[in-house]
């Protein structure tokens, strides 16, 4: 994939607001997870998640599409987009906090009262409000692939850029649900204590909520209207495991096609790869076939290798689109981030671990991978803008 | 390279498996492997393939009881099975898993242009792999159907499944356009008439003599701005391809699509069918199904 520009970036996690908030927590490995506060958690106790500050996205209203709405405005920045082009979005749970909230005080009724609570349910709901919100004339694609999804609607927006040129805003966007909460607590799941991604004491992961967009141009569309490129989107691969409903495949199977589709699309080798941003969730079976995975395609000389999630939490349908704008921080700022929370690497998952605390170091290509129930594993490459 | 429809699947019942694990499935999965099995008209799946799956609702049934469980006994209660088939890619895993689908494997939710929006992705894959299989699927429930009673925005509720395998060209239907718009409106509203109506009657007017249109219709007065659009010369088939037999629902674009497809096949006569499609929130879609040269 050749000419995709990112002009315009914007990003909301528990870590705060804006692309320098995030460098900035990145770097001191800040780690916001803690109590759940959105709803109660009822019997199910507490279990350390990453919520996004009050402060900067009020509780009232739909979450997702506040959510979504702060990170899209960032990212196009005041640009009036008036020539048509495409929204792609990507979440799991669009807006279901709300209709929940009917189901649980209702009991399944339906009736007139409250009835406003389910007008988001349907996905596709936050891509037709965002559009709307900011005058947008967008063909719109909601993806909804589990925790890949907002990673398959930058790859899918990116190649309508790279074939027909004009723009593509993509990302995607999760808030912290009961049904997640509660299901990802029925699934065994959750950790007790903030995750620990390829620590061998990890016990689980931890959700966490957040929104993250790109502006995509063609980089001669940037050029003629003299805007900032940011970097580029090269590669975007995605494939199946075809396994287990559930459970990835102990080898990694599909996240190796997945990397290197998106290595060949890119037009890379493995060894121009100077960083990989990990899916690294924190379960115990997820990070050892991630590990085997990254092995069987880089072979011994594994670029360095982190996850954010000990950061952000994970935000599922939205963590494709937050960690790529991690991985643009990565490559704009020259500093590659730690894995927040590991403290005793696991040695069954043979990668190169960033140091604790982080590293100064020029990136050329970050792989940034995200996978998701039902075996589906997407990567993406980014490279650097030109200096 | 035209893409061309290689074969075609259309569910509209639940299907009887003789395999006693595929009748364990969830009802959506079953609708949407029934429609699958039927385009891949009983052949191992292409070795080059990828998968794209809509729904507008995903596992309603599995969400309805995840959240029952929840409510009635707590939320350390929610059962894991309902969770993860609460999931809307859950079907596509399934489906991936059953047809050992490795490709690319996507799940798109586009309110009632589902079904058009994964066509149009479905079409945009075949840049990278050989062949793609579009299917798509949604299950009524009591509570969606007094959802949409509520809102009193819906002709006729329904559920259904269909299929399309998209292949290189040339071959007896080829996609001439599949296109996505939309329009100002509120949530729970179609685009106003003034704003769909052109663009529906252009796209016909376009496409010459010995065309006919499938209307979206989900509700008397959209049909009759449709209808008013079009001009009394145009030929709206009114029974097959209809939404007044299929029903409206979020996949049910793609059902109209397959039996379109049918029709123009069994018409060597009729030119190309023009497909119109609606959703809540202002969205619209123009698809062009032609007779391949």
């Amino acid at each position: 994939m050749r000419g995709v520009a990112i002009t315009g970036v914007g990003i909301v996690s528990a870590l705060g607001s804006g692309v320098a908030a995030h460098l900035e927590a990145m770097r001191e490995g800040r780690t916001p997870l803690g109590p759940l506060t959105l709803f109660s958690p009822d019997d199910l106790g507490s279990f350390p998640v990453g919520e996004v500050d009050p402060a900067l996205v009020p509780r009232r209203g739909p979450r997702s599409i506040r959510l979504a709405l702060h990170a899209a405005r960032q990212a196009v920045g005041g640009r009036a987009l008036k020539s048509p082009g495409v929204l792609a979005l990507g979440t799991t749970t669009g807006g279901i906090l709300d209709s929940e909230r009917h189901f649980l005080k209702h009991r399944g009724a339906i009736g007139a009262e409250d009835r406003e609570l389910l007008l988001y349910h349907a996905m596709g709901t936050v891509t037709d409000v965002l559009g709307r919100a900011l005058g947008l004339s967008a063909e719109g694609h909601t993806f909804s692939t589990a925790c890949s999804s907002s990673a398959n609607a930058i790859g899918f927006g990116a190649s309508i850029v790279a074939r027909r040129g004009g723009w593509a805003l993509v990302g995607g966007v999760d808030s912290l649900a009961r049904i997640t909460y509660a299901g990802f607590h029925s699934l065994k799941l959750l950790s007790s204590s903030p995750c620990r991604p390829f620590d061998r004491h990890r016990r689980g992961l931890s959700l966490g909520e957040g929104a993250a967009f790109l502006l995509l141009e063609s980089e001669e569309q940037a050029r003629e209207r003299g805007v900032p490129i940011l970097g580029f989107i090269t590669g975007w691969g995605c494939a199946s495991d075809a396994y287990h409903p559930t459970a990835p495949h102990p080898r990694g199977d599909g996240a190796v096609a997945a990397i290197q589709s998106a290595l060949a699309d890119a037009r890379l080798r493995p060894s121009d790869v100077d960083y990989v941003n990990a899916h690294g969730t924190a379960t115990p079976a997820n990070d050892v076939s991630e590990g085997l995975a990254l092995q069987r395609v880089f072979g011994d000389d594994c670029p360095l290798t982190s996850s954010t999630k000990g950061l952000t939490g994970h935000t599922l349908g939205a963590a494709g689109a937050i960690e790529s704008v991690l991985s643009l921080i990565a490559l704009s700022s020259g500093f590659v981030p730690a894995t927040a929370g590991l403290e005793e690497p696991d040695p069954e998952i043979p990668i190169r671990h960033v140091p604790s605390g982080g590293l100064a170091r020029p990136l050329s290509v970050v792989v940034s991978n995200s996978f998701g129930f039902g075996g589906n594993n997407t990567a993406l490459v980014l490279s650097r803008a030109p200096a | 390279m035209t893409p061309a429809v290689q074969s075609l699947g259309v569910v509209d019942a639940l299907p009887v498996d003789p395999d006693p694990r595929v009748n364990r499935l969830p009802r959506l999965e079953r609708l949407a492997l029934g429609a699958a099995r039927e385009a891949l008209a009983g052949q191992k799946a292409p070795d080059s393939l990828g998968l794209v799956f809509a729904t507008g609702y995903g596992g309603l049934t599995a969400t309805e009881g995840f959240l029952r469980s929840v409510a009635s006994r707590g939320m350390a209660f929610g059962s894991a099975t309902a969770f993860h088939q609460s999931v809307s890619h859950s079907s596509a895993g399934q489906l991936s898993l059953l047809l050992g689908i490795r490709g690319p494997v996507l799940t798109i939710s586009q309110r009632e242009l589902s079904g058009e929006a994964a066509l149009r992705v479905g079409l945009t894959l075949l840049d990278r792999i050989e062949h793609v299989l579009v299917v798509a699927a949604d299950e009524q429930t009591s509570l969606l159907d007094a959802a949409y009673e509520v809102f009193g925005r819906v002709f006729r509720a329904a559920e259904g499944a269909a299929a399309v395998l998209l292949g290189p060209g040339p071959g007896r239907l080829r996609v001439e356009r599949c296109e996505l718009f939309s329009h100002r409106a509120s949530v729970r509203r179609y685009a106003p008439p003034a704003r769909l109506g052109p663009r529906l009657a252009e796209s016909v007017r376009k496409n010459g003599r010995n065309v006919f249109v499938s209307i979206a219709a989900p509700t008397p007065a959209i049909e009759r701005a449709e209808r008013a659009a079009l001009g009394p010369e145009a030929r709206i088939l009114e029974d097959q391809p209809g939404t007044a037999r299929v029903g409206f629902h979020p996949s049910a674009g793609l059902v109209r699509f397959v039996l379109a497809a049918r029709h123009l096949l069994a018409t060597p006569g009729e030119a190309a069918c023009v497909l119109h499609g609606l959703a809540l929130g202002g969205g619209q879609s123009i698809t062009v199904l032609r007779h391949d040269a």
